[in-house]
Parts: C-alpha cells; structure tokens; sequence
C-alpha cells in the first residue's frame, strides 16, 4: 500500500512499553511571526534548530518557498514542516496549471489545514502562511491539528509568547514596510533572548504585490566569540599506528579503474 | 447510507502478525522474506489491510474510500441512483483497460482512473511512497496464479 | 487558538514520545515529583597553589530563563555573612533550590567548626564533611552535583567533585551540570594532555605521550572561558555570564566576564 510505513509501528510499541525511549525527532524549538503592513506582508523566523537542549543547527533556515509570492515560516518538527510545505508547494504548482491562474494563499491554507486534520495531529507542522495573490494580502497561522487563523499580525512556536509580547505593545493598524520589517524583527529579538528553544539569527520575507525578498540573516546579534587561544596542535601530536602509501599508478590493485576518453565528458541525455 | 465526512475510528484493539498470507507452505504464520520481501507484500496491499494497530494508519487506508462514498451519496440524492451507478461503470471501464503486472508497476491508479477521481491535479504522500523499494516485486506467474485462483 | 498549544515541547510540542508515558496494567502511575532541573554547568581546575572553580550564571526551567544572574558558586565557611575571609567555594549545579539548601547547610557547619575549633576548616575536612551531609539524604537526595574546591594544607590547588549521594574523589579537574559531557573531553585533553604526544618521540607504540605539567593560572582562565563559550554555542541552557573564583594563598578573587544571551 503506497503512503507512509507503518511496519514498525507494533514493533516499536512493544519496545516502548518494554521501557525503551522512542527515538526523538529534532525539533524547530522556535520562534516564527508575521505581520501585514499597507502593501503587503512580511514573515520572520529565527535560525536555531534544537534536539532536545542541545542546538543541533545554528543557522537554519525555518522560510519555506510555496509559490513566487506565498512563503511559509515552520515550527514545530523539522522535517514535517519541511515535507509539507514541499508538498503543498508541488500541490499548488499542480493546481495553478490546472487552472491557469495564479495560485492565491487561502488555497494553499485550505489545502495545509486538510491535510494536516487528515493526519490528526501527528505531522507536527505549525505555519505561519503568507502572501499576495490577485485577491490581495494575507496572513494565516496553521495548527498541526488542521485550525487555522487569519489575524493582522501572528505568532507562533515555542517563543511565540515573547513575540506576541512586542506586537501586542507595538503594533499599530498603519504600518509601512520598514516599520513592519522592524517590528517584526523585534518580534524574533524578544523570542531570540527570551525563550531558550529560538536563538542566533533573524531570517525575514518581504512579500509585496510586485516581488518577494528574503532577506537571509538580516540580525546576526549572536557572532561566535573568537577563541582566547589557538588550538592548533603540533603536527605529529596524533598518534599514528601504521602508515601505508597507495601511489595513483598502483591504485588498479585495488579499485576497477577505467580511463574516460576526454571529449566524452558530456552527459547523454535523450535528444 | 450516511454523509459520513471522515472514517470512523476503526482502529484495531489488537493485532496478530501471524494470519497473513505471505507465509511459506512449510512453515504457516512466518513472514517470508525470500518471497515476500522485508515489507509488506504486495497481495496483502491489495487486500488494503493495516499492517499496524497505529490509530491513524486505520484512518489513512479508509480515508479516500468514505471520501469516495460521500461523493457517490451526494450524487445520488442529486441526481438519482444512475449517476453513481455511470461513474461506478467507467471507473471500472477504465480499470480492466489498465490492467498492468505488479512487477511492471501494476497497482497505482492510472491517469485515466486519476482524471475520472479529479485526482489528476493533485499530488499526495501515496504518489511520493510509493513503497515499491522495500517491497518484494511478485513473478507475473505467481500473480497469474493468484489472480486467477490457481494458486 | 494559539493558547490552546503551549509550543512548549517539554510540555505538549510535537515529541510524540513524551506524551505517552508507558502504563502499566492499563494504569498511569501519578507522583509527586519534587524535583526540578534549573540547568547550567559548572567546572573547576586545581593549579600548583589556585584553584579556579566557575559556573554560568543562567538559572532556567523548560524552554524559559528565570534569571540571567544566578550564581551557583558559594564561598564557604567565613566568619562572617558576607564571607570576606572564606577560603573554599561550593559549586552546585542541578536543582537550585537543593543547592542553596545544601550551600546553608554546609556553610553553617564551617561556622560552627569555626567557633568550636577557633580556626577555619581545611578543605580536606570541609570536603569529607559535605560527603557525610549528602550521604545523610540518601534516600531524598540534594538533586545536585557539588564541587567544593579550596588550598590544602600543602598550598596545593584542590578540587572535590561530588554526586548527588555523597560519593566524591579528589580531582585535577571536572565539569558538570547541563553542558558537563561537552566540556569534560575538553579538559581532558587540554588540562590533563590527553589522547596527545610529543612529535617525533617514537614510532607505533613506542611513541611518547606529551609530558604532564601543572597550568599556569592564565593558561587556566583561557581554557576556562573557551569551555564556557563552547558549551554556550551548543547547549541551550549555558549563557547570559560566566562567573569564575580564582582561589591562591592570598584569598579568593571574583569575576564575572559575559557569554551569549540567547
């Protein structure tokens, strides 16, 4: 049966109750937010990837790519945000041939949320949706469950808390692009400092009727301290047991080695 | 016949692992790899059986047929029974058109079968995994036999 | 909506592990527990006459910061409140609370020698001292590794290092708590010279291991911050500042130097 395995579903149970930990997934520990401005919306992501209270990526990257002008900021598990966004970008690619229009974000929200309820919770992808379509600017938050909401401006995973905290002191109903990229960040900042699960650096997405900009560690507040001293060790330090040379002339003892005709360096492909 | 929207909760409260059909002759209710493959063997996907007692697989497998019944009801209290009955017809029309051997990729639904669903603008999970590579792919003959209850 | 799921993982995220605690008979057992852990790490390195003990100042619970200033190294044993003549420090690194009821235990008791004895305890008999009152709890432990550090009676640096029972070793270094397993390599091979050898000594098995010699006290102070920021990099719960007491003959001195915040 195509679709996901579940082959070791039974196994892994009895394992379970047996006394033995389920593997741990790594998680988007995060902070992610977006907020409509006059002329479009912006979304912002921290870049600290955590599996369990160690920092498994420190620059990650949590904006994902649906359409030209609708992006996705994820927490929650890593790759199930990764996955279904993927998933929903082919799926709205698919569905903008079909009908020959530009796909517009409240199908790619209804398209996230139904997919999610389908799965009952056990994709763990939180969403921020956002973009433009002919019909105007929008911002969405999905659950895992499969709810939704439309809000001006919204926050989500595990610093959502401290970034709600910015908005709800700052936001105003007038913003300009700048400001909405500012408060935004600020947003991240609060979520960055505050919460443990969201740290290094600020990744935001200005998207605006004409174009979308991804700006890509725009705040890098948190640069390595640099060493005190080198560590450099002393060549020969490393202890070594054995040592064998294999000169390149010899090396058909080991490997098949073919010669591969210089001109014949391009790939055949069908014509 | 109900609107049912989504699948009732069918999941199994237990499960036993050594009724299936993939076992060798000689030794019953032993999975056989050499036959079958690691996975799940590709008779007992046709059968469409959960291979687990996880909640949520019971649900996935009959998810797309109560999609499918509550369409069919739909149709049939709009416009009467012989709606139903056509689509019902071409489907399988189109299936026994289709016909292909597992080994040569048989089992996925068709383009054809795709337009008839409304399925051919729409990717899912179930066109990513396919489950073709862990999967033992079944001689034509054995399938033959089976199909043809020889076996 | 958004209330309804905390995001928080240690509390309903998308760990599906651990929500589903294994049950037993169909029951799931319900206790009461305790116990907390506020996070941090600790390290300590004894020199030929200092010893440097040091510790984060982050105090934390889940995903979230109760404070930023939180010192978890104690000097011990002064003849007054404000320890201006204490001659050991206590580093405590697990649950807080724990440790700031074994720093007021501990510290008491050294008073008390104080006053009895008329003269400071040494810190091989502060040491012993700290194994008996955690062993004293043995079947409710302090919920902490303890490291006492202090000058012997031979000028020497000391360190002890403790588990939360009582059992305890006298060590050239030791680092604890959250990011211990991250920094301890670390010593090992920079404190103690481990897994290295002098260049050109030998051949095989007959090559030489890099001699063993004491660090001098910058050399210590470097090592200790490089740890400090390493660990901070890479676990969550180590940041905001790295207090570190420099113990010699002469008394002990304080420091506070910064680490990432975030």
């Amino acid at each position: 049966m195509p679709g996901f395995d579940f082959s070791n579903y039974n196994r892994n149970a009895a394992l379970h109750a047996q006394g033995m930990p389920l593997p741990k997934a790594t998680s988007t520990g995060t902070t992610i937010v977006g907020c409509i401005f006059d002329g479009g919306v912006v979304i912002a992501a921290d870049t600290r990837a955590t599996s369990g209270p160690i920092v498994a990526d420190k620059n990650c990257e949590k904006l994902h790519y649906i359409a030209p002008q609708i992006w996705c900021a994820g927490a929650g598990t890593a790759a199930d945000t990764e996955f279904t966004t993927a998933l929903i970008s082919s799926q709205l690619e698919l569905h903008a041939m079909s009908t020959g229009r530009k796909p517009r974000v409240v199908t790619c929200m209804t398209m996230l949320k139904q997919h999610l309820f389908r799965y009952q919770g056990h994709i763990g992808a939180y969403l921020v949706v956002a973009g433009v379509d002919p019909t105007g600017t929008h911002l969405f938050t999905v659950h895992a469950h499969g709810s939704t909401d439309k809000l001006p401006y919204v926050t989500m995973g595990s610093g959502s808390l401290a970034a709600m905290s910015v908005f709800e002191s700052k936001w105003k109903a007038e913003l300009t692009q700048e400001e909405a990229v500012e408060l935004a960040s600020q947003a991240i900042l609060a979520g960055i400092w505050n919460d443990l699960g969201s740290g290094s650096n600020v990744d935001v997405a200005v998207i605006t009727p004409e174009k979308t900009t991804l700006k890509r560690n725009l705040i890098k507040p948190n640069e390595k301290a640099p060493k005190l001293q080198s560590y450099k060790f002393a060549r020969g330090t490393t202890a070594v047991l054995n040592e064998k040379i294999i000169k390149k002339s010899e090396i058909g003892r080991y490997v098949s080695v073919q010669e591969v005709p210089l001109e014949s360096d391009k790939m055949e492909v069908d014509s | 016949m109900s609107l049912r929207i989504v699948p009732e909760n069918s999941q199994a409260t237990s499960f036993s692992h050594t009724n299936r059909t993939t076992s060798a002759p000689s030794a019953p209710g032993v999975h056989d790899t050499l036959r079958h493959g690691v996975a799940q063997s590709p008779f007992d996907a046709a059968a469409n059986k959960p291979s687990s007692a996880h909640p949520l697989e019971a649900r996935l497998k009959s998810w797309e047929a109560t999609q499918e019944s509550l369409r069919m009801e739909t149709l049939r209290r709009t416009y009467g029974i012989a709606e139903p009955v056509r689509r019902g017809m071409e489907l399988k029309i189109v299936r026994d058109g289709e016909w292909r051997p597992l080994a040569l990729g048989g089992g996925l639904p068709s383009v054809h079968e795709d337009i008839l669903k409304g399925r051919e603008d729409m990717i899912s999970w179930e066109d990513v995994f396919t489950g073709d590579e862990m999967r033992g792919v079944p001689g034509v003959h054995d399938e033959m036999e089976r199909k043809l209850k020889m076996q | 909506m958004a209330a309804m799921f905390s995001q928080n993982p240690l509390m309903n995220g998308p760990h599906y592990a651990t929500t589903d605690a294994p049950k037993t008979n169909n029951y799931r057992e319900h206790r009461f527990y305790p116990y907390t852990d506020n996070g941090g790490s600790t390290l300590a390195i004894s020199g030929a006459d200092f010893t440097v003990m040091a510790g984060d100042t982050r105090h934390t619970s889940g995903y979230s910061i109760n404070s930023r200033m939180e010192p978890k190294l104690f000097k011990i044993g002064g003849t007054t409140a404000d320890q201006h003549d204490a001659t050991i420090v206590l580093s405590v690194c697990g649950f807080a609370a724990d440790g700031n009821a074994l720093r007021d235990q501990l510290d008491t008791v050294c008073k008390i020698y104080r006053y009895r004895h008329g003269k400071a305890m040494s810190a091989n008999a502060c040491a012993k001292r700290l194994s008996t009152i955690l062993y004293g709890k043995r079947f409710f432990p302090y919920y902490v590794h303890a490291m006492l550090g202090g000058i012997d009676e031979e000028g020497k640096g000391v360190v002890y290092s403790y588990d939360p029972v009582g059992s305890y070793e006298r060590e050239t270094c030791r680092a604890g708590g959250a990011a211990g397993s991250l920094i301890m390599p670390f010593l090992d091979n920079q404190v103690n010279f481990k897994n290295q050898y002098a260049p050109g000594s030998g051949v095989g098995h007959n090559l030489q291991e890099r001699e063993r010699r004491p660090l001098l006290l910058s050399e210590v102070e470097t090592v200790v911050k490089d740890a400090f920021d390493g660990a901070a990099e890479r676990h969550i719960e180590v940041g905001d500042s790295l207090q570190m007491f420099i113990l010699t003959k002469d008394g002990i001195e304080e420091k506070f130097l910064p680490l990432k915040k975030d």
